[in-house]
This record gives structure tokens, C-alpha cells and sequence, in this order.
């Protein structure tokens, strides 16, 4: 694992991202290695240049809509899947993004994919994966993995 | 005061927009740079806020597609993105952004930001 890229390092820059896009600071460590939701969305980013590799974000449905209606200032009623995938995507966009500072430089990063857990966006063939973190935002959990390529 | 916010997210601009408004701003939305472009052909705002990262034309290249046309000199440009390297930093900034912002941003990071760009920011929310 790159050196700054550890376990604490990306729940951090999770929770962080919680706390400014989602005004939510009770994303909690999981205990023990917790496990992804078995249904909602995987969004990822690339990076590319001086390290290559992929990060990805993946949430409950519930969780993503809970997410999107504090980012869009709307009702759940009144959220379509379109504001719930782009909530998501700019969530992992924003994680990626300060994952990709702990990272030898210089890098590029992709613009988000949003894939459903059950069909998630395309990660490279052979990517290892060198970071996670489980993260508990109320009763959902949130996973972050930092894959490389 | 009329600021112009331009991000492939929606959501993103979605929570610039409400910050923005409840200081007192009228806002236009862009999602990306061609669209931009676009939006200050028809009014030209006192302050633009760009995301890096977007497709078509990303903030970089606005940034000097704005900086070329004289007519647009008087706005001050903010980068809003997740980029941190300082070589990105320098770029944007020798291209001709104003202020550097880094995703996540809180309200307050914002507001302060644009104090510094000389806004008298009403804050009343």
C-alpha cells in the first residue's frame, strides 16, 4: 500500500466528505471488515499518471437517496434516479479526489461511472485491491476501496 | 451580484447555488465549460465558480477561454474541484483563476473566499 494510504487515511477522507456534501457527522468506523450492501449504487473514479488504479464508492439505496435529498435540498418523494446516481457519482468523485492527494504525483482523475451493485461500473482487469475502508452511516453501510491497476 | 456556477454535478450545484443565494447572489448554472461559455454570452456574472474535472471543456481550458475575451475581465474566476496537486493549483492560477477551492468545501470556506475577492457577502442565513 502507498504510504499515506491506509485504512484510517480513507475513512477520514470519507467522513469528511460526509460531514461538508451531506451535513452528516455520524458516519461511524464499521466494526470489524462489515460488508457491502447487497443492493444501490457503485460509483467509481479513475486515476491515472504516476499511479494508476480505481476508487470506489459503494452505498445502499436508501443511503444514496438519503444522501441525494440533503445534496439537492429536496424530499426523497421529489428525488428521480438521475439526482440519486449523480449524488453518488459526486460523492466518489470527492473521495477519489483527496484519495488521489495521498498518491505519487502526477495524476489524472476520470470523471465518476455509476453502476448498480448489481451491475457496477467496469473495473480494470487485474486490479489488486491495496485500501478499504467500511464506514456505518446510521443503519446503512458505506464501503470505500481503492483498487490498483 | 450575479455568480455563475459551472459543474458537470447537479448536485454540486445544487448546494453552491443555495449557498450562493442565501448570500445574496442571483445564479446562473453551467455544467460544463461549453455551456459556460454560452451563459456569459448571454450575462456576464461578477464571480464564476469552476469545477475542473467536467467533459467537453474542462475548468482549466474555460479558464483560458474566458481570460482570452477581454469583455469578461472584470469576473473573478474560483476553481471548485477536487484537484489538489500544487503544479494544478499553479496552473489554474497562472491561467487566471482567482481563488482555489477544494472539494469538500463547507459553506464558510466559500463565503470566506469570496470576501477575500472583495464581495460584501450578506450573511443572513
Amino acid at each position: 500500500m502507498t504510504a499515506g494510504l491506509t485504512t484510517e487515511s480513507i475513512f477520514d477522507i470519507t467522513r469528511e466528505a460526509w460531514a461538508a456534501l451531506v451535513a452528516a457527522d455520524d458516519c461511524a468506523v464499521a466494526t470489524g471488515q462489515g460488508s457491502a450492501p447487497d443492493d444501490g449504487f457503485t460509483a467509481a473514479v479513475g486515476i491515472s499518471g504516476a499511479w494508476n488504479g480505481v476508487v470506489d464508492l459503494t452505498c445502499s439505496q436508501r443511503a444514496a437517496r438519503r444522501a441525494a435529498a440533503v445534496m439537492f435540498g429536496l424530499d426523497d418523494a421529489d428525488l428521480g434516479p438521475a439526482e440519486v446516481q449523480d449524488a453518488v457519482g459526486e460523492l466518489a468523485n470527492v473521495v477519489g479526489g483527496n484519495v488521489k492527494a495521498l498518491l505519487p504525483v502526477p495524476t489524472d482523475l476520470s470523471l465518476p461511472v455509476v453502476g448498480t451493485v448489481s451491475q457496477p461500473a467496469d473495473r480494470p482487469e487485474g486490479a489488486r485491491l491495496v485500501g478499504a475502508a467500511h464506514l456505518q452511516w446510521g443503519s446503512e453501510a458505506v464501503v470505500v476501496r481503492v483498487w490498483s491497476t | 451580484m450575479r455568480a455563475l456556477v459551472v459543474d458537470d454535478s447537479k448536485a454540486v450545484r445544487s448546494i453552491l447555488t443555495r449557498i450562493l443565494a442565501d448570500i445574496g447572489f442571483g445564479v446562473a448554472q453551467a455544467a460544463d465549460g461549453v455551456e459556460a461559455l454560452s451563459e456569459l454570452r448571454k450575462a456576464v456574472p461578477d464571480v464564476a465558480l469552476l469545477d475542473w474535472n467536467m467533459p467537453n471543456l474542462n475548468g482549466l481550458e474555460l479558464v483560458v477561454a474566458i481570460r482570452r475575451q477581454g469583455a469578461y475581465d472584470g469576473v473573478k474566476l474560483m476553481m471548485v474541484t477536487t484537484e489538489s496537486e500544487t503544479q494544478q493549483m499553479v496552473r489554474a492560477l497562472d491561467a487566471g483563476a482567482d481563488e482555489y477551492v477544494m472539494k469538500p468545501f463547507t459553506k464558510d470556506v466559500i463565503v470566506d473566499k469570496l470576501e477575500l475577492l472583495g464581495f460584501p457577502v450578506r450573511q443572513d442565513a
